[in-house]
């Protein structure tokens, strides 16, 4: 390919000014490279094998409600929620009086190719839990589960109802067989076993590719191809690469728990079923009594709308609350509109609630 | 033990010759031209081979020698004095069958090549007469090699005919995606090209492409194709960790197996940890 030759019909002069772009484009790229994910002041508050449970330093006077603990999912890492400080879903809250921890599963490697869902579910978030209990002297908690972490949250909840307070999903996935989810579609033929046996860890670009391919052009194409006509400044190229670095930075995944979550979830859609059993006990989502607050993107192609929204139906809480934002899955938690709306939210809905 | 003496050796021996004479015959079918049907004499030869291999799998498995004899039939010891199967070996050395085995570990090039497989002289006759020769049965010390080795070579296959149906697919959704560019893009190519032109242009073809891709991703035949390229993909790469294996025992490697047996004991231990820290005070052990 000549890249510096014009497309068919394209004068030279049009031409070079697309080219001057791009190598400006470029120019505010390379010199972001530096950017990171994160910013937030937090500690570290437990320790176990790969994670770590991290609490961040307040930045208001504390709201009256019990600590927050989000859960995020195990296929990319939680940063997104702290990207930068004005697109920082932690620090929102925090600004509002929230207290909040944050699990890190950490990066697993061969030696956790053996961990199951009951492993995550009943043993590292629970132990975060009642380590979070233990340290504040109380009974239970506020949950906000992300993605996957939501259906973590979910099976949680509806096992340990006693230690959630109030329990918020976003971008959760519940049913995992709508006829839009196209991730679904490809996973029903796949034979997981035979995934897992060749991989142990389910390498994290293998994922990241599955999704890229969900909207191949414009996630692979269209996204760099449009910087070239942008006129990136400074702090909008330092945006791109930090999203940049978020997106390509995905852990790989524990081989066992991964067939497990694909073939009960997306390939048996038990937790719909009412058919899930977690360590040897059945997740009855009627459990659930304690409020919930459901946050999902009209937008989303990962977890559509429709895979989150029956949830409405499947609990046995009386005050269910649906918030419904017109953003896709990666806006949820950082687009200006997310920025705006989803923190405020939560802190309110919280309030009334303790 | 005397080997001469030994009916067991007798009965192996017998076998023995049995088994070239069988091979013999067959590379004389595979070998003549003009003259019989090469296919009913592979068959036969097959089925008395069949019958064969039961007499040996009766003969090993009515022996208390049985089980070692399985694992290393011919292998010859520091202490072969004191090995049961001394006897064996030097006849099993002037078997031309086992020679791979004895020359060199199973990761020799003998063993994984022709030379490797007990009839490696009939091939070229045999696909001659029109035979696969990568559809050999398996047979002989090498058996189980022969077996990964067609095993790997046919989920090659498998994997390169998925490949070609995914392709197909992307053909389909190209061509589609073109169509509609075309139908769309007429206007924007007879205005006066400029950056926002070009740019607009571009955009057209990622919706005329996301379009066709979408309408074509979420149909049954798409993701039947996805599926099939990844489970190809997977048996693939677990056959060819078999070699690995294979090899790493031969140096006397660690394997993924043996990690994954370690691993799961360290699992187990764990969680029983964890039950003793989560057992209230002063409640002792529950018996099993």
């Amino acid at each position: 390919v000549n890249a510096t030759a014009p497309p068919g019909g394209a004068d030279d002069a049009a031409w070079r000014e697309v080219l001057r772009r791009a190598a400006a484009a470029l120019e505010a790229l390379r010199a972001a490279a530096g950017a990171e994910p994160g910013g937030s002041a937090r500690e570290a508050v437990y320790r176990e094998d790969k994670l770590t449970l991290y609490r961040y330093r307040a930045l208001a006077p504390p709201a009256d409600c019990a600590p927050l603990l989000i859960v995020f999912a195990l296929v990319n890492r939680p940063t997104v929620l702290d990207l930068q400080a004005d697109r920082s879903l932690i620090r929102r809250l925090l600004e509002r009086g929230i207290d909040v921890y944050l699990i890190d599963w950490g990066r697993p490697d061969g030696a956790d190719r053996l961990l199951e869902l009951d492993d995550y579910i009943n043993g590292y978030l629970d132990r975060c839990v009642r380590h979070i209990l233990a340290a504040q002297a109380l009974p239970a908690l506020n949950l906000l589960g992300v993605c996957q972490g939501g259906t973590f949250s979910l099976c949680y909840a509806a096992l340990h109802p006693e230690r959630v307070r109030n329990l918020i999903t976003m971008v959760t996935p519940v049913d995992f067989q709508t006829p839009d989810n196209l991730l679904s579609k490809w996973v029903q033929a796949l034979d997981v076993d035979a995934l897992v046996a060749a991989w142990g860890i389910v390498p994290g670009e293998l994922l990241n590719n599955a999704y890229l391919a969900l909207m191949p052009f414009r996630l692979l194409q269209q996204k760099y191809a449009h910087l070239v006509g942008d006129e990136l400044d400074a702090a909008q190229a330092a945006n791109f690469m930090r999203m940049e670095k978020w997106i390509f930075d995905s852990p790989g995944q524990a081989g066992a728990a991964f067939a497990q979550f694909v073939r009960w979830l997306y390939q048996e859609n038990r937790l719909t079923a009412g058919t899930l059993d977690i360590g040897g006990r059945r997740v009855d989502l009627r459990r659930i009594r304690v409020p919930v607050l459901n946050i999902y993107g009209s937008q989303d192609h990962i977890v559509p709308p429709s895979a989150s929204a029956p949830l409405a139906t499947l609990l046995g809480t009386r005050d269910y609350t649906a918030l419904q934002l017109d953003v896709g899955h990666i806006g949820m938690y950082v687009s200006a509109r997310a920025q705006r709306e989803v923190p405020q939210a939560i802190a309110d809905w919280l309030r009334e609630r303790g | 033990m005397s080997a001469a003496a030994d009916p067991l050796l007798e009965r192996f021996r017998a076998y023995c010759d049995q088994y070239l004479g069988v091979s013999r015959a067959l590379g004389d079918a595979m070998n003549r031209t003009g003259g019989g049907d090469p296919t009913q004499q592979i068959r036969a030869f097959l089925e008395a081979l069949t019958g064969l291999q039961q007499q040996v799998a009766g003969m090993w498995t009515a022996t208390p020698l049985a089980a070692p004899l399985a694992a290393a039939p011919f292998a010859a010891t520091a202490s072969g004095a004191a090995n049961p199967f001394a006897g064996f070996i030097p006849f099993a050395a002037a078997a031309p069958f086992v020679m791979p085995w004895l020359a060199a570990g199973p990761l020799s090039g003998g063993a994984f090549g022709a030379a490797g497989q007990p009839w490696a002289a009939l091939l070229p006759g045999a696909a001659a007469a029109g035979f696969m020769p990568g559809s050999a049965p398996a047979l002989g010390p090498t058996r189980e090699l022969q077996e990964m080795w067609q095993r790997t070579a046919k989920l090659g296959e498998q994997l390169q005919q998925a490949q070609l149906r995914l392709l197909e697919q992307w053909n389909g959704i190209v061509t589609t995606a073109l169509q509609r560019l075309g139908d769309r893009a007429n206007a924007l190519l007879e205005a006066t090209p400029s950056p926002e032109t070009l740019r607009s242009l571009y955009d057209q073809w990622i919706e005329a492409a996301e379009g066709a891709y979408a309408q074509a991703a979420h149909g049954p035949a798409f993701a039947a194709a996805q599926a099939e390229l990844g489970n190809a993909h997977s048996q693939l790469r677990s056959a060819q960790r078999e070699y690995l294996e294979l090899a790493a025992r031969e140096f006397d490697l660690p394997t993924r197996t043996e990690f994954n047996s370690v691993l799961q004991q360290l699992r187990d231990l764990k969680r029983a940890l964890h039950e003793l820290e989560e057992r209230p005070a002063g409640r002792g052990p529950q018996a099993p």
